[in-house]
């Protein structure tokens, strides 16, 4: 079972790799826009209270608009995601519900879950963020397209740097 | 009175949500193409250093060093062909640019140590880029003519038509000049450029070549397709334009 303090150091680390790293690395005309602070809050542990997933989707937001000039746009998306994300975790959790030491990934839940629950989450959070982006209804299905295509890149940002992760610590 | 209380103890998550998303909210409906004010400057502070040091890492030194002598040429010139209207530029590098957004912005190294005013031009050797909303002390912020927010005063050929220079927010190569007189003569190939009424630029810098005409159908005007004359995606080194006599024919640069 991880910590708190380790829980919390990923949240600011992927808020500073997102905002000093990630942000630069926008592709195809925006098509790909990696949203790597969901890392921080897709491995939050499963069973915190509602309020605190909702904190913290809305300060990380806070976080990346300060830094990269998003007025708003991140702390909105941070927060939808924050409020839909234990709703996401019980509409996936299994009949008899989710163990004690059930841990945000493949080793205990499996891999459908892990893809499926990391790919919704990122998915709530790229729709709200890039509809608003649009800024006006004719923009919005090219926003909408754009939100599809960058929650599929993130999701497969997060899986990959998770596995890196779990396998490094397999080794140790 | 005791279940209302009840009600809102057990939505409260919920409840919360709606306040801060309507704060949220609030804040995008403020800062949505204009981003303004202390955060912004705090936030160049940090960013700034951060993004010139990226920027660093791609640099090529000869070519680098051979631009920036260019563009201060180029910076001096232009202030020596304005003397008349007392108009001066300074040489800057965009150490930073969105273009995948709406709201674009971009992030130029010069700031009010610099001399760098809000409401200044800024122009590459190849025509208009935008203009400046906000400055720190080494760094500044602008907006370029790729923002949905933004309308731009332009003109076709040096003695033409004018209309409404805006970005329909699709393709970062395209814009589009609206509000043009049905009885207009415009050609594909014309040169679109900046009237100067908006004290931002000089009159007669290029801002577009016209792609397409169309009319249309619904009143007596004609939508103009446009290609930017500046290649955004390649934008580097630009020219930070202020001219003190422009204001005589100022209105605000962009309207919300």
């Amino acid at each position: 079972m991880e910590g708190t303090l380790q829980t919390a150091l990923r949240w600011v680390l992927a808020l500073l790799a997102q905002a000093w790293i990630f942000h630069h690395l926008v592709v195809l005309d925006g098509w790909v826009t990696p949203l790597f602070h969901l890392y921080g809050l897709v491995l939050l542990p499963l069973r915190m209270r509602p309020v605190t997933y909702l904190l913290a989707g809305g300060l990380m937001g806070v976080g990346v608009d300060l830094l990269n000039f998003g007025g708003g746009l991140f702390t909105a998306a941070g927060l939808v995601s924050g409020v839909l994300q234990p709703l996401i975790a019980r509409l996936l959790a299994p009949r008899e519900g989710y163990e004690a030491d059930a841990e945000v990934g493949p080793q205990t839940l499996g891999w459908l879950w892990w893809l499926t629950y990391t790919f919704l989450i990122v998915l709530v959070h790229a729709v709200w963020l890039f509809a608003l982006e649009s800024g006006r209804w004719g923009l919005v299905p090219k926003g909408l397209g754009q939100a599809a295509t960058s929650a599929l890149a993130t999701s497969a940002l997060i899986v990959i740097v998770r596995t890196l992760f779990m396998r490094n610590a397999r080794r140790r | 009175m005791r279940n209302l209380w009840q009600l809102l103890l057990r939505n409260h998550v919920f409840l919360l949500f709606l306040v801060l998303q309507v704060l949220a909210l609030t804040w995008v409906t403020r800062s949505h193409g204009h981003p303004r004010g202390a955060w912004i400057q705090w936030s160049l502070r940090w960013t700034g250093a951060w993004n010139e040091q990226l920027m660093e890492v791609a640099r090529i030194r000869d070519l680098d060093e051979a631009n920036a002598l260019l563009v201060a040429e180029n910076a001096a010139l232009r202030a020596l062909m304005n003397r008349g209207s007392t108009a001066h530029g300074r040489g800057g590098e965009v150490v930073h640019m969105t273009l995948a957004r709406s709201a674009n912005w971009f992030m130029v190294n010069r700031g009010w140590a610099d001399s760098v005013r809000v409401g200044d031009g800024v122009v590459s050797s190849r025509g208009a880029v935008g203009r400046i909303v906000e400055t720190a002390e080494q760094y500044a912020m602008g907006l370029p003519l790729v923002n949905t927010d933004l309308e731009w005063s332009g003109r076709v050929g040096n003695n033409g038509v004018m209309g409404r220079v805006v970005w329909p927010g699709h393709a970062v190569r395209s814009g589009q000049m609206q509000d043009v007189p049905r009885s207009a003569a415009i050609a594909v190939g014309d040169t679109v450029f900046t009237t100067g009424y908006q004290g931002v630029f000089p009159p007669d810098l290029p801002i577009g070549i016209v792609q397409r005409v169309t009319q249309n159908p619904s009143d007596e005007f004609l939508t103009v397709e446009l290609t930017w004359a500046v290649d955004f995606n390649a934008l580097r080194y630009v020219e930070l334009l202020h001219g003190p006599n422009w204001p005589a024919f100022s209105q605000p640069e962009a309207t919300e």
